[in-house]
């Protein structure tokens, strides 16, 4: 290999490679798609030490290491059980996986479990079945609230993207089950990249609960960048549920989206316990008016991982209330990054959002970084963010040890109280139960 | 609520009361900025060589730097080939007494309201009054010197006290800290230098009034103040300038050093002029300060910003002995078309540091008012402390006010603690106020006064009454 070869990144290099690895039954309306986003991305580049929204996540490792496109030809030699092995149990029987960025279940028997009328494809199915209402809906949702001009994650995402899943709940359909979405790495190959993306259209009056769960079979390393667009209408009820339990050597970059109509209420809970580099970053906008979104994250992280919980929130029209709340517990050389930026636009009275971070840091060499912005233009509007970083409070250890508490047990009750403010806003039971024994699990390591 | 928002148009259309200028006759070198200015600036100030070296070595850096473009304010690009760098009143004798001064100087300083002599008596302060470039009347010198403190200009302390500003200019703002502070390196043409000796507690609140006069003329001050250890010293720092359309440029750089066990408090009353409705004109305030406490010294900032188109102002404090204390205590207000993005940064070295960040900020008009701070805790800074308050007001709704707070934590026993909070003057708190027969405006005057008390209790007593008029003049409308 030549010096110039071994310069050019792999994502340039493989986006050749796209079409035989993701298979060939993709349209040309998609190929239109990637091949913009491409450019886009190329133009971008990948954020350098100096951007300021990158200031304390370093991906430049994305750049050095070599990763490979994953191949669709992997998915089958993942079994069920293989595939099934990181479900939590008793969260949904609306259960499905992706491997390496493919959706690998047979979706039929999961649309059998559904409402009337709501629709769970891919889109590579619309374009195989000439779903003409399906294919509308995407051309006029895709893309549009998580656009790649100016923005390197969505337009990596896009170029790159193995299958896209589309939710679509109409109109006073209730689902009452969670949908269940566990992106698989497989490490099957080395340094697997693998995109997910999904596009979420909850019509007026519905309710959808999604569950994104990230997990990986082996402890090779690799590369997930994710995108969800969530369009949810007016007076639906949407909450997303996010889980980062990758092994050591993963990075991942998800990114959220959302619309929001009149009435509607969204919640966002994301929480992070394995990974080596997590940067979810969620950017809800509220586009009717007396909306509600709720932003919520915990992550407990030890060794030499990194978390960047990045959000954007942005209030464009008036009398809309939000509420953020992220907490962080960082032990061992681990790394903590919350930079929360609140946006009042001029038109956007009567608003009330209140952002808040907590961090604890465990060790001496655990590292917070915090960057909470309020961006207003609006008079009438309420605002307050909080953020605070310390170390668990000697007088309250005291105490419980003064009543013959073990020191260790002491510190577990404290910080499980401390996640708990967080944890308690998820609303389903199961994940619930299994994410507060995650973060008992990760601490008394 | 009509009346209220006439009543709080009217508070954003204020003139600037402050506008005039006075024509004397100046010594001036010509427009532009190249090494021959800069050699012939030195060799007006009859400068040792150590500092033109100095100056052309910042110079130098300047040429490779970029004007920085993180900050939330918007303005025209800066033309510095355009600038006057050295002008000062052409009479330039050596005084002793106010009779000696120029009387269109004095008249200058009755129209302020600064009169030299009353301030003198009245106030117990002494003034060193720059006009334009160069000290004219330092008054209170001689009881100064018998406590043994030096406040001088700097060009004197240059020429007297070449060890002193060798040892500390560029100590804490090094000449390549940031684009402007390389400038100013470059071209400063006067400003204040104080030197309390050790265990000596300054007698005075040492004073300078800033005033831009000259056409064209960029104000490049330096400020160096050392306290020596276990001293402790309180210096004022206030300003206006003159009406005009063309936009000026104001590059400061102020340096505190605290040694061990040494006390700064650094206050400052900004009013400069700030443009017309249209924001044409005004002040470009782009200052970079900073201080360096040691072990036990304490490091105090206090600012009230009311004029300046832009303002871009970070006064900061490195913390870098044991049990230092640094704070941060601001009032910015935004009118019209101004912009304003300031804030602080704490840096923590030592081991039980603390900081106090108080910082309020008022929007009016079509103004945007930032504030951006940064409290970093290094890795040995055992248990650190630091407590951040950034309130935002909003008057109207064409302005914004914004916060960028950054915090770094590399020590688990740091207890970091920030909160900001962005709110109007409340419909019912205005309403309260009237049915018991408060004015909409003396109501609004005084829920801003009181948003901002934390800071302005902070201020000496002869500034706390000048701000609280600033206060009154920046938000004072015509009604009532």
């Amino acid at each position: 290999m030549t010096q110039q070869e071994s310069e050019t990144p792999w994502y340039e290099s493989s986006f050749e490679l796209l079409e035989t690895l993701v298979g060939d039954d993709q349209s040309a309306e998609i190929e239109a798609i990637r091949t913009k986003a491409h450019q886009d991305f190329l133009k971008i580049g990948l954020p350098k030490s100096k951007t300021e929204d990158w200031k304390y996540t370093d991906i430049r490792e994305l750049r050095t290491r070599q990763f490979s496109l994953a191949d669709k030809g992997v998915v089958s030699q993942v079994d069920d059980a293989a595939r099934k092995s990181k479900t939590i149990a008793d969260i949904s029987e609306l259960s499905l996986q992706t491997v390496d960025g493919f959706v690998a279940n047979n979706l039929d028997a999961l649309r059998a479990l559904l409402p009337k009328g709501v629709i769970l494809s891919t889109l590579r199915e619309a374009f195989a079945n000439r779903d003409s209402g399906l294919l509308e809906l995407y051309r006029e949702h895709f893309g549009q609230i998580a656009t790649t001009e100016n923005d390197f994650v969505v337009a990596f995402n896009t170029s790159f993207f193995q299958d896209v899943l589309i939710v679509h709940v109409p109109a006073g359909a209730q689902v009452e089950q969670p949908l269940y979405i566990q992106h698989i790495a497989s490490g099957l190959q080395q340094s697997t990249a693998t995109f997910p993306r999904i596009l979420c259209v909850v019509e007026a009056g519905a309710k959808l609960a999604l569950v994104e769960h990230f997990a990986t079979l082996t402890s090779e390393g690799g590369f997930t960048a994710s995108v969800t667009e969530l369009v949810v209408g007016d007076n639906a009820e949407v909450s997303h549920y996010q889980l980062g339990l990758e092994s050591d050597d993963h990075i991942r970059i998800s990114r959220l989206a959302s619309k929001q109509g009149r009435d509607a209420r969204v919640r966002f809970h994301s929480s992070t316990f394995g990974g080596q580099l997590v940067r979810n970053e969620v950017c809800p906008t509220l586009t009717g008016v007396n909306g509600f979104t709720g932003l919520y994250g915990i992550s407990v992280l030890s060794g030499n991982q990194h978390v960047d919980n990045h959000t954007v929130l942005d209030h464009s029209v008036p009398h809309c209330e939000s509420d953020e709340r992220y907490k962080g517990i960082y032990d061992g050389k681990s790394e903590g990054v919350f930079c929360g930026t609140i946006i009042v636009r001029e038109d956007a009275q009567k608003t009330n959002a209140i952002q808040n971070n907590a961090a604890v840091l465990l060790s001496d060499r655990a590292t917070v970084n915090t960057k909470p912005q309020l961006k207003i233009w609006a008079d009438d509007v309420k605002c307050t963010h909080g953020a605070t970083v310390g170390q668990l409070d000697q007088v309250q250890l005291f105490y419980l040890r003064s009543r013959g508490i073990g020191e260790k047990d002491a510190r577990n009750l404290l910080l499980r109280a401390f996640a708990g403010e967080v944890t308690q806003e998820i609303e389903l039971d199961a994940l619930r139960s299994a994410i507060e024994q995650m973060v008992v699990d990760k601490l008394s390591l | 609520m009509t009346s209220d928002t006439e009543t709080l148009e009217n508070f954003t259309q204020q003139e600037y009361k402050y506008g005039f200028t006075v024509d004397i006759e100046a010594d001036e070198l010509p427009v532009g900025l190249n090494e021959e200015i800069i050699a012939a600036l030195s060799a007006k100030k009859d400068e040792p060589k150590f500092m033109l070296d100095w100056r052309l070595k910042a110079y130098r850096k300047w040429l490779e730097m970029k004007s920085p473009t993180w900050a939330f304010v918007d303005f025209e690009e800066i033309d510095y080939q355009s600038i006057k760098y050295y002008s000062a009143p052409k009479k330039k004798p050596e005084l002793k007494s106010l009779d000696q001064v120029d009387p269109k100087l004095l008249e200058t300083y009755e129209r302020l309201g600064i009169p030299l002599e009353e301030q003198k008596r009245l106030a117990g302060v002494a003034v060193d009054a720059v006009f334009d470039s160069v000290s004219i009347a330092t008054t209170y010198k001689e009881e100064l010197k018998n406590a043994g403190v030096i406040f001088c200009s700097i060009s004197e302390a240059i020429k007297e006290h070449p060890e002193l500003v060798k040892k500390y200019l560029g100590s804490v703002v090094p000449y390549t800290d940031n684009y402007f502070a390389t400038l100013n390196s470059a071209v400063f043409s006067d400003g204040t230098f104080v030197y309390v000796p050790k265990g000596v507690k300054c007698p005075l609140e040492l004073s300078t009034y800033f005033r831009i006069n000259a056409q064209n003329t960029g104000q490049f001050e330096r400020t160096l103040i050392i306290a020596d250890e276990d001293s402790s010293v309180s210096y004022l720092e206030g300003c206006t300038a003159p009406m005009r359309d063309e936009n000026q440029l104001h590059a400061a750089v102020v340096e505190l050093v605290a040694l061990k066990g040494a006390q700064i408090k650094y206050s400052t009353i900004q009013n400069w002029y700030p443009g017309d409705k249209e924001g044409k004109g005004g002040i470009y305030n782009f200052v970079t300060k900073r201080g360096v406490a040691e072990e036990n010294a304490k490091i105090s900032w206090t600012q009230v910003e009311t004029g300046s188109a832009i303002t871009w102002k970070y006064p900061s404090c490195i913390l870098k002995g044991d049990n230092s204390v640094g704070e941060f205590y601001s009032v910015a207000i935004t009118n019209n078309k101004q912009q304003a993005d300031t804030g602080t940064k704490m840096i923590h070295i030592g081991k039980n540091t603390k900081s106090t960040i108080i910082s309020k900020g008022i929007s009016a008009g079509n103004a945007q008012n930032s504030y951006r701070g940064l409290v970093k805790v290094l890795r040995g800074a055992d248990n650190a402390r630091n407590f951040s308050q950034c309130d935002s007001m909003l008057m109207g709704d064409r302005c914004g006010a914004h916060t960028f707070p950054y915090i770094e934590v590399d020590n688990p026993t740091a207890q970091i603690e920030h909160e900001a909070t962005t709110s109007k003057i409340g419909e019912d708190q205005l309403f309260y106020c009237n049915q018991r027969g408060i004015s909409t405006e003396d109501a609004i005057g005084m829920i801003v006064h009181g948003f901002c008390k934390e800071v302005l209790n902070e201020l000496p007593m002869e500034f706390a009454l000048e701000a609280r008029q600033l206060l009154a003049i920046s938000l004072e409308g015509s009604v009532g």
